[in-house]
């Protein structure tokens, strides 16, 4: 909840300041790479996928499927990783960052706030893949895994929102 | 998935205005309530969980659709 508070207000924030300064971040808008964040947004939704496969597969006390549906889930999340790394080193050798302007001062802060979160999924998907392997999940307790599965859906939900919002809303 | 590629066609096509943002903010309200609804699976859950994320994107977009509006 805390999160999804803090994120609201990121993005009200963003909102009622483009207002003041629709041309600067229409401008600066237009400069990102949509395709990158198609990817990224693709990523998430398939990573989310895999985590419901993961638990429907540990409430059959499938722990061998469980496990490989998290570590598809985790790849996904490294693909995104890389992509927005790509994305941010090519800002940075076009010498743009969060000094440059009010557009990219949210667009760094909102989206490397978002990036540490999924960072932080990876951690704790990273850990109910380990506890999966060794059997701490089981059919009946899978509450562990339910909600790393809940948190990854958090950071998928939010991205829903900050993809278009800052990428594609002009 | 479908309604992701609508939306980044939307953005590669370059077409903006109010009803295009409008439709843009919609569309990612809806994939976030699925979201909640099928992968949380809260349309499922008793109690008020539901209701927090239907409350959240509601609060969110009519504060997001105010100000796009305001900057029309």
């Amino acid at each position: 909840m805390a999160e999804l508070l803090v994120f609201a207000i990121f993005f009200i924030t963003y909102a009622f300041t483009r207002a003041a300064h629709v041309e600067l971040f229409n401008t600066h808008q237009s400069r990102l790479d949509t395709n990158l964040a198609l990817i990224n947004t693709l990523c998430l939704i398939t990573s989310s996928y895999f985590i419901i496969r993961a638990v429907a597969a540990m409430r059959e006390d499938s722990h061998q499927q469980s496990f490989r549906w998290i570590i598809a889930a985790l790849a996904m999340g490294l693909i995104f990783i890389l992509t927005k790394s790509a994305e941010y080193i090519h800002h940075y050798q076009q010498g743009v960052n969060l000094r440059t302007n009010l557009f990219y001062m949210f667009y760094f802060s909102m989206t490397f706030f978002h990036f540490m979160h999924v960072i932080l999924g990876m951690v704790i998907l990273a850990a109910n893949a380990y506890k999966t392997r060794i059997g701490d999940y089981s059919a009946e307790d899978l509450t562990g895994l339910e909600t790393g599965a809940s948190y990854w859906h958090m950071v998928d939900m939010v991205w829903l929102i900050l993809f278009p919002l800052v990428y594609i809303m002009r | 998935m479908g309604l992701t590629l609508l939306t980044w066609l939307v953005g590669l096509s370059g077409i903006n205005g109010l009803a295009v943002v409008f439709s843009v903010l919609g569309v990612s309200l809806l994939k976030a309530n699925l979201v909640g609804d099928y992968f949380m699976g809260l349309k499922w859950v008793s109690g008020g969980w539901r209701l927090v994320i239907l409350v959240w994107l509601a609060v969110l977009g009519s504060l997001l659709a105010t100000a796009f509006y305001i900057a029309r």
